[in-house]
């Protein structure tokens, strides 16, 4: 059962994402769920290995935002930096980061 | 015989028997005849018959009729018969000697010569005595030699200008065989021919026809001895000399041959021939070869420089892929020997794959490819490669360089046909050049790490120091407000507080320059009130001025708007800076002043220029170029006096061109300084407030003074009447109150009300608040002061005043004054929140996690929130919806389908009435400024950044739906 006491200890910044939520928990982990559920994770790895690096940015650009929202910091963090290679459309290689975004991702799933 | 042809021989029976012995003996043909017609012969030999083709007598008389008529060819007689006569007459006496033609017995023509006699004989008469001979064969030799000689002497003709012959070199006879008569020469050979020997002859030849320079050496050689002694040793040689000619100096060449003439005499042939063509193309070619010479001698001597400085040495035909080793590595036996030639394109391949690194096996084989190194070539003079070389298990760097070679046969083509190339060890040169690199690659990257170590401790530090500040700042503004401390308690607080806000404005400072310095530095671009900017700007420094006793004005020339588009705080920010600085370097009594104006407008871009001028100390000339340098000061001393961080000016300047601005500045040490400062902003669509300069007429304005001091009432009076408002004073705040009640009830208040502070019974704060407490606060009330305000600024605010004016007035700022009173009135007057229950807004968002939270923050406020996952959507909903059913769109920038910003074009675009007029806020992940530009283009009205703080959306949904 995710709860915003397993967030915090996850390292999520759990305050500031209740925050934006009017400190209502309830909201904020429905919402936690919804961006832990989102398909844009795969849908950045899919397009990065194809060398797609403008669908690529889009898809991390939407991340960052959603991310941002919930302060699910963990994974915000390997996704900012996609983010900005992406924006600068650096043709490098990902997958150190990806693998790092997936790994939260399935850390955070996993509570 | 000599006593046959005596004149007394007489020839009778007796005789004529002696001359037939004699006759029938003689080789040689011999016959007499008769004078006398018919010519009769009296005796013919047997010779004559045989030169006859006769083999008798008879047959002798049958051919001819025994006659000498009948012997001589019918053609020939007459003129030989009459040749003979003349002859026999003439002055040799009785001889003669004819050559004429007879015919044979076979019919042949046969030449004879003929000696004759004549005599007279007693028995005969006349006779004539013949020795007769066949000269036929004798003839034609001779007509052979002639023509020999007439062709030799044509063939000279042809090879020389101009033939002499000296027959007799002792006695000088000479002879002009042949000469062009078109040329010049031939009338002065003549002349000098006309003399009667050669070395008169030679003498004015080289007179008249040589050139001054060889006249000399020509007398010389063309005169008798010299040609002597040259013939002593050969048969021929030629002199060479110049002629001057009208058309130029030509050259010239007399061949001499030594002519045997009979008798043993030597003459001499003299060939003149125009040599002139000859001569040059030869001293061309002696030229050629003299220079080739040269730079042959030059390539040996290079050769062998460069040997020195090169294990070996070739030179490489490209065109023929052709190489030749000039000079061999004696440390290589491996190598061609010197001299020996070998292909070249194939061998360096070679070489390449012995001797080159792997890693630079690649980059050698294109070096040295002939295309390369001719095209390469075309551009340079030398090309140098550079390879780790392995040979014999040793590692060494080498170094092969090219440079074209020229030769005199090469093409006039600019292409590289040649080249010499070398190879050089270059072992310890590129260690020691690698391991300097090396270490220069290493000391950069030290330096930049250090460099983004300290701007990253700088940005870090300036954080966290300000964040305490802001406390240290805010606690001690909280402190001074409890009007519980003790005075010294309060005046170390307010030390504190200036000193606090003096570091804030160092951390600032130093923040500033680091990200100005790191690039971090933004410039916005966002609507601003230029107006509030003055405002703030003039409330600030009018406040320190005032504090250091300095008179401060700020006015505006001509047109300024009051909103653009640009970055609010870096304007704000330059001002203060430019004009705090004048604050600080000008002494008590001086005068600070700020003019700013539009001086163009062009593309919906207006250009603003600021004058900022100070009557401070000035800076020198000297200064001037290092002002804009961080942390320069003209006099170190002045930190301490005038306390600096040497930033503000560096700051400002940065600032100003990230703004595509330009700042100026003119400075008098000891008169002032003046910062001009030129900023181009986009124009704002959004109209001023309501007063207009326009509303603000002073002949229709109507101002109450009140001072408890007559002088002061008298003199506002006057200043006020200069401008043209009309002005009513009152001696003390209850009379002006009374005033004030009674114009309100008349329904014709007072326009503006100027009230001192520091009076008597009722001070002008207490004035204020009974104004307003009886006629509301739709007048604007001044306070008038000579004294710092800011202690009693929020009291007098709370009071009801507006603005605050320095004592005394003055006509030229008056107006500005109480424009900037009004405005503020009314600023303060309009700017009301509008409410946001029950507002409609569409949202547009595609992430779902970011809609939900925008829809719950909306709904705190009880907003109702349509969602359109994509921008196609919300556009169809919004032209879906009645006029007016909006309050505000919130759209995301980047959205599938379509996004944010081509959506709010499409809804600006769309033909409805609230089309333009609905407010759409951007929300992006981003706030780049280039984002921000590009929405304010699309027709955003705001641009908020994700995450979205909800005060943030609140208060632009606040304002923006209540514009509309």
């Amino acid at each position: 059962m995710l709860t915003v006491e397993a967030l915090k200890a996850a390292g999520a910044e759990v305050d500031s994402g209740l925050s934006r939520c009017m400190n209502n928990e309830t909201f904020y982990i429905r919402l936690v769920n919804m961006a832990l559920e989102d398909d844009s994770y795969g849908a950045l790895r899919e397009a990065v290995e194809a060398h797609d690096l403008e669908k690529g940015f889009e898809y991390a650009h939407a991340l960052k935002g959603m991310l941002s929202n919930v302060a699910l910091t963990n994974i915000l963090e390997p996704v900012l930096e996609m983010t900005e290679a992406l924006r600068a459309r650096e043709d490098r290689d990902y997958s150190e980061l990806l693998d790092k975004m997936d790994e939260e991702l399935e850390k955070l799933r996993a509570l | 015989m000599s006593a046959m042809v005596k004149e007394s021989f007489e020839l009778t029976e007796e005789t004529f028997w002696v001359i037939r012995e004699i006759g029938g003996h003689m080789p040689g043909g011999f016959f007499i005849y008769k004078a006398e017609e018919p010519e009769e012969l009296v005796y013919a030999n047997k010779a004559v018959f045989e030169i006859y083709g006769c083999a008798d007598e008879d047959e002798f008389r049958e051919l001819t009729g025994y006659t000498f008529r009948g012997m001589v060819h019918p053609e020939d007689y007459d003129s030989i018969s009459e040749s003979i006569t003349h002859q026999v007459n003439g002055v040799f006496g009785k001889m003669d000697h004819a050559e004429y033609r007879i015919i044979r017995k076979d019919g042949a023509v046969r030449w004879v010569d003929d000696y004759g006699h004549y005599t007279r004989a007693e028995a005969y008469g006349g006779i004539y005595v013949v020795f007769i001979s066949d000269i036929t064969e004798k003839l034609r030799e001779r007509e052979e030699d002639t023509a020999v000689r007439d062709a030799v002497i044509a063939t000279l003709t042809n090879a020389y200008n101009t033939v002499w012959l000296i027959n007799d070199l002792v006695t000088e006879k000479c002879s002009l065989y042949h000469t062009d008569m078109d040329d010049a020469h031939a009338e002065a050979i003549r002349n000098a021919l006309s003399h009667a020997c050669y070395t008169d002859t030679k003498t004015q030849y080289v007179a008249t026809m040589v050139a001054e320079k060889d006249q000399g050496r020509m007398q010389e050689q063309i005169g008798l001895p010299y040609i002597l002694e040259q013939f002593e040793t050969k048969d021929q040689f030629s002199v060479s000399f110049v002629r001057d000619l009208e058309t130029g100096p030509r050259h010239y060449r007399i061949d001499f041959g030594k002519v045997y003439m009979p008798g043993g005499r030597i003459g001499a042939m003299m060939g003149f021939k125009d040599v002139d063509d000859e001569v040059r193309k030869e001293l061309a070619v002696q030229e050629q070869l003299h220079e080739q010479e040269l730079r042959q001698k030059e390539l040996n001597s290079m050769i062998t420089a460069m040997a020195s400085d090169y294990r070996s040495v070739y030179h490489v035909d490209i065109d023929a892929d052709d190489a030749v080793c000039y000079r061999a590595d004696p440390d290589d036996p491996r190598q061609t020997p010197e001299g020996i030639h070998f292909p070249y394109h194939a061998r360096f391949l070679e070489y390449c794959d012995l001797y080159v690194d792997d890693e630079f096996k690649e980059g050698f084989r294109s070096f040295i490819d002939p295309d390369n190194v001719r095209d390469a070539l075309a551009d340079e003079n030398i090309i140098v490669y550079r390879y780790l070389a392995r040979r014999d298990g040793v590692e060494y760097y080498e170094m092969l360089r090219m440079a074209g070679v020229r030769h005199p046969s090469d093409r006039d083509d600019h292409i590289v046909h040649a080249v010499g190339m070398g190879f050089t060890v270059i072992d310890a040169e590129m260690r020691e050049a690698l391991a300097k690199s090396h270490a220069v690659v290493e000391a950069l990257k030290a330096a930049e790490d250090a460099n983004r170590a300290k701007t990253a401790f700088l940005s870090s530090m300036s954080h966290e120091i300000r964040t305490p500040m802001n406390a240290i700042i805010g606690l001690g503004n909280i402190a001074l407000s409890d009007e519980t401390v003790s005075g010294s308690t309060r005046e170390y607080l307010e030390k504190i507080d200036s000193s606090a806000h003096h570091l804030l404005g160092i951390i600032n400072d130093i923040l500033d320059m680091s990200r100005i310095e790191s690039g971090r530095m933004v410039i916005r671009s966002e609507e601003f009130s230029f107006a509030k900017i003055l405002e703030q700007v003039n409330t600030i420094i009018g406040g320190q001025c005032r504090d250091k006793s300095l008179s401060y004005e700020c006015h505006t020339d001509g047109i300024v708007k009051d909103f653009y588009v640009g970055d609010e705080m870096k304007i704000r920010q330059m001002m203060i800076n430019i004009l705090g600085n004048s604050v600080k370097f000008t002494p008590e009594g001086g005068k600070v002043a700020l003019n700013v104006g539009e001086v163009a407008n062009y593309d919906g871009k207006s250009t603003l220029r600021f004058v900022f001028s100070d009557t401070g100390i000035g800076m020198s000339e000297d200064f001037l170029p290092r002002l804009f340098d961080p942390f320069a000061q003209e006099d170190s001393s002045s930190t301490s006096k005038y306390g600096s961080t040497g930033l503000g000016m560096p700051i400002t300047k940065s600032i100003v061109e990230m703004m595509n601005g330009d700042i100026e500045v003119k400075s008098e040490k000891g008169k002032g300084t003046t910062f001009i400062v030129t900023l181009t902003l986009v124009d704002s669509n959004r109209k001023g407030e309501a007063v207009e300069d326009g509303m603000l007429k002073p002949h229709e304005l109507c101002v109450l003074v009140i001072d408890d001091d007559p002088i002061a009432c008298k003199h506002a009076q006057v200043v006020l009447g200069k401008v043209g408002i009309s002005c009513e004073a009152a001696e003390s705040g209850s009379e002006g109150v009374k005033m004030v009640k009674l114009r309100h009830a008349r329904m014709a208040p007072y326009d503006l009300i100027l009230v001192d502070w520091k009076m008597p019974e009722m001070d002008g704060l207490e004035t204020t608040r009974q104004i307003r407490a009886a006629v509301g606060d739709e007048t604007p009330v001044i306070i008038l002061t000579s004294y710092n305000w800011e202690d009693i600024a929020d009291e007098a605010k709370k009071a009801g005043v507006d603005t605050f004016v320095s004592k005394p007035l003055f006509a030229g700022s008056v107006m500005d004054e109480f424009r900037e009173a009004f405005k503020r009135k009314n600023v303060e007057l309009e700017r009301g929140t509008a409410d946001l229950k029950g507002r409609r807004i569409l949202l547009a968002e595609d992430v779902p996690v970011n809609a939900e939270i925008i829809m719950m923050v909306l709904a705190m406020r009880e907003m109702e929130v349509d969602h359109a996952e994509d921008g196609k959507v919300a556009v169809d909903m919004f032209m879906a919806s009645e006029l007016g059913y909006y309050d505000a769109i919130l759209m995301d920038m980047r959205m599938p389908v379509m996004g944010g910003l081509e959506a709010s074009r499409i809804i600006r675009a769309a033909e409805r009435s609230d089309a333009t007029k609905i407010p759409i806020i951007a929300l992006t992940a981003n706030a780049f400024d280039e984002d921000v530009q590009r929405s304010m283009q699309a027709g955003l009205n705001a641009h908020l950044s994700k995450p979205v703080e909800p005060e943030a959306l609140f208060e632009t949904l606040e304002r923006l739906i209540d514009e509309v």
